[in-house]
């Protein structure tokens, strides 16, 4: 397995756990009764200001640690180099990441429609952002492992 | 707009070459290993930049090296 199809399958992994995490939170905070009123809606804004955080801050840290390995096991001296394949797996994966980013705002109109409440609501296109980070992910990683 | 596909000899230009490594072309043309070897392979199409670029990494017109075949 490539420099490349490791990372992209790290960060693909870090989106599902880091989401995961947030969702047992979430599940801890509405038994709680703190997802409640307009008290509610402001610990979900920080509960997703500080996923963000995390999202940011774990996936540059996996970078260094992919790049510090192979720099240890001797892989590809142009491992950080980043040619027009490259560009053109990452524009075919965010055009599918779009159309899932989209589904998500679908779903929370529907849900707005249908009286779900806000919290459901924010929570249905947060689900959209997250699928898309790691359905990119796992897109590119396929290219990558197919040599397309 | 017709459909066709894409065929190249960089495989065997690579051997006239002196067995050329992939490595090597890709280090010439500044791209990664993994796109030589995706081009080589017919899997991945490169722009006409890189084509040009592998052309000239070989020293023979652009013709010589990729084809396009109407399928």
């Amino acid at each position: 397995m490539s420099w490349l199809e490791r990372s992209t399958l790290a960060q693909a992994l870090r989106a599902a756990v880091i989401y995961a995490v947030f969702l047992a939170y979430m599940q801890g905070m509405t038994a709680d009764g703190r997802l409640t009123g307009d008290a509610g809606l402001s610990h979900l804004g920080l509960a997703i200001l500080i996923l963000i955080g995390a999202t940011i801050i774990i996936g540059i840290i996996l970078q260094i640690l992919a790049m510090i390995l192979a720099a240890i096991y001797g892989e590809e001296a142009m491992a950080d180099l980043t040619d027009e394949r490259d560009k053109a797996i990452e524009r075919r994966a965010i055009e599918v990441g779009f159309t899932v980013v989209g589904c998500g705002f679908l779903a929370m109109a529907l849900a707005l429609w249908q009286g779900w409440g806000a919290i459901w609501a924010i929570n249905l296109l947060l689900g959209g952002f997250v699928a898309s980070d790691i359905l990119v992910n796992l897109l590119k990683f396929r290219s990558y492992w197919r040599g397309a | 707009m017709p459909k066709g596909v894409i065929t190249n000899n960089i495989r065997r230009l690579r051997f006239d070459a002196g067995e050329m490594t992939q490595k090597d072309l890709a280090e010439k043309v500044g791209v990664t290993r993994q796109t030589i070897v995706a081009i080589e392979a017919a899997k991945y199409s490169p722009s006409l930049e890189l084509a040009f670029q592998i052309a000239a990494a070989f020293g023979v017109p652009l013709a010589e090296v990729f084809s396009w075949e109407q399928t």
